[in-house]
């Protein structure tokens, strides 16, 4: 069934546990600047907005990838880097809209949120979420509904901002 | 329905663009028949990829693109090791290689592009080679195995991603560049600079403004390269990356109108009807200048094809123009140029950069009337903000309230996210 990553910010408490729970997971490392999920930190507006990959529908790193690399999991429908095809090329990091891909020279390789599914399938920074403004739901009606209001809302801040 | 004839169409080339229009007609037409001929043989790889094979971060196979399965699924004849030899736009077929003929009702022209290699002393000797085949990949990979010092000749893009492998196969790398600086069609000076200064911290060796005179050899074997200034820069292997030039020597003969590439309307018909052109063979429109250019890179090869496919298949669709773009890294520092970037005039364009050079980081933007054109990233930006900005540039967004909303520091989703509940709490 398909699963969403779902993110509450007005839950957030910017402690950043998710971002330690995830480059732990994939890095072997606390390092937040290697997280694939970011808490995006607005201290003097009291706003805390974590942000990773939207698995989009339509993913724009996906369709560019040379080799096809990045690949769609049916059940769940997240993607995933495949690191024996993924090149290193960082056409993807250019096609992402969101900057939900990026590729750290020592690696090579390209990375995303893909729910952990590299690894079991089981994402880290939920598991470490005390507030609960991370959530992996199978995607329901209400998810869905949540998620297009999102969507909507993104729209409309993109005209904001570059209105 | 009538009982027609079912189309048949015919695509020359099997990499961005060719695949790219075979998709956009399945997408609309999944009877028609389609044919793509290849002149390499299978398996069918991306030449994105050849550098970074070079440079270990891949095997042979990670170059691969599509299997077998993926034309049976697609339901297109694969021609592979076969090339077009002639075309006949009046009687509508393509003559090939294995001296049979096809029959098309469209043809795209998807044929990309070769090395070109200077009439220079000594191109042909053993252990000089180009980089944009498969074959040259393998090629070298097995001659730098022995070798220790590496000469490449050119450094835009192949050039510079072919030094950066060679140093990551610990050789020491020399670059020859006639231009002022490296990556001149990529980058301006400034971050250019930085480039060749973290080169030559790591001890390789990097000549610009001047040209290679001749590659000297040693029975037969090239041992160094000479350059018009009289230096001598020993190697036992020499990758030249001048440049490429499209592959259409079989359209000779035929009145198709052609300049630098085949000259395309915005539904990538050439100047013959019924045969169209994508990719690096493509002379389209640049999306700002309204100049023509050939924007010979991978994005821009699958928006051109898929333009090509829909239109060859019946459902009219423009092509937006072409926007130059690139992104690499060099001894692992990244950059990223979008769009007009080499801009110098301060009038007519906003130009805002910022340079540290102690930590290595560069970030140009250039605004024409509250609109971002262009862009340079060197560093950690290219991770957080190229796609963000490549976007920004390309849907033409304006900024209303200043570009002060994108030169006050790197534009991440977050950021937009918060500008957009402040403004909504204080409407």
């Amino acid at each position: 069934m398909a699963k969403t990553l779902v993110i509450h910010p007005e839950r957030c408490t910017a402690c950043r546990a998710c971002e330690l729970a995830c480059s732990m997971k994939h890095h072997g490392e606390f390092n937040p600047s290697r997280s694939r999920i970011q808490v995006n930190l607005f201290l003097d507006d009291a706003l805390y907005i974590p942000t990773a990959c939207t698995q989009c529908d339509e993913a724009w790193c996906a369709k560019i990838c040379p080799t096809n690399a990045i690949v769609r999991d049916p059940a769940t429908l997240a993607y995933k880097v495949l690191d024996d095809k993924c090149v290193g090329c960082k056409m993807c990091v250019l096609a992402c809209p969101f900057g939900s891909i990026v590729l750290f020279p020592e690696k090579g390789k390209a990375e995303k949120c893909d729910h952990c599914l590299s690894v079991d399938g089981d994402p880290e920074c939920v598991k470490f979420c005390t507030p609960k403004a991370l959530e992996y739901l199978d995607e329901d009606t209400e998810v869905r509904l949540r998620q297009m209001a999102t969507a909507k809302k993104l729209k409309e801040t993109y005209k904001e901002v570059a209105a | 329905m009538a009982s027609r004839k079912k189309k048949h169409h015919v695509i020359i080339g099997a990499s961005a663009a060719g695949l790219s229009a075979l998709e956009a007609i399945r997408s609309v037409d999944q009877e028609c028949h389609v044919t793509i001929v290849s002149k390499e043989q299978a398996p069918l790889y991306s030449r994105v990829g050849l550098t970074h094979f070079l440079d270990g971060t891949v095997k042979a196979s990670g170059m691969n693109t599509r299997g077998a399965e993926y034309f049976q699924q697609l339901n297109a004849g694969l021609l592979a090791g076969v090339a077009a030899v002639h075309v006949d736009p009046t009687g509508r077929t393509v003559k090939l290689s294995n001296r049979k003929n096809l029959a098309y009702d469209a043809l795209l022209v998807a044929s990309g592009s070769s090395a070109v290699i200077p009439p220079i002393r000594g191109a042909r000797l053993r252990g000089v080679y180009p980089c944009i085949t498969r074959h040259d990949a393998l090629a070298i990979d097995r001659a730098l195995v022995g070798a220790r010092h590496v000469v490449v000749i050119g450094a835009g893009l192949i050039g510079i991603q072919a030094a950066d492998a060679v140093v990551k196969r610990k050789k020491k790398v020399a670059i020859v560049e006639q231009m002022p600086h490296v990556m001149p069609a990529m980058v301006d000076p400034v971050a250019a600079r930085l480039f060749e200064e973290l080169l030559r911290e790591k001890g390789h060796t990097v000549c610009t403004g001047v040209r290679a005179a001749e590659l000297v050899g040693k029975a037969g074997r090239v041992a160094g390269v000479r350059l018009e200034s009289g230096e001598i820069l020993p190697c036992q292997v020499c990758i030249i990356a001048v440049g490429v030039r499209p592959n259409l020597e079989f359209l000779e003969g035929t009145a198709i109108q052609r300049r630098q590439g085949l000259l395309v309307d915005a539904a990538q018909r050439t100047s013959i009807r019924h045969i169209y052109a994508a990719g690096d063979v493509a002379e389209t429109t640049d999306m700002f200048s309204g100049q023509r250019v050939v924007i010979a890179i991978w994005p821009e090869a699958l928006n051109q094809g898929r333009v090509a496919g829909l239109n060859m298949a019946g459902h009219p669709t423009t092509y937006e123009g072409s926007m130059a773009m690139n992104t690499t890294s060099v001894v692992g520092l990244p950059i990223a140029s979008l769009g007009l970037w080499h801009v110098t005039d301060a009038v007519e364009y906003r130009i805002h950069a910022d340079l540290d050079e102690a930590k290595r980081t560069y970030r140009k933007l250039v605004f024409k009337d509250g609109t971002l054109v262009g862009a340079i990233l060197v560093g950690p930006n290219v991770n957080l903000e190229a796609g963000v900005l490549h976007n920004f540039i390309r849907t033409r967004q304006s900024f209303t309230a200043g570009a002060d909303q994108l030169t006050a520091g790197p534009v991440v989703w977050g950021r937009i996210l918060r500008d957009n509940r402040l403004a909504g709490a204080t409407q």
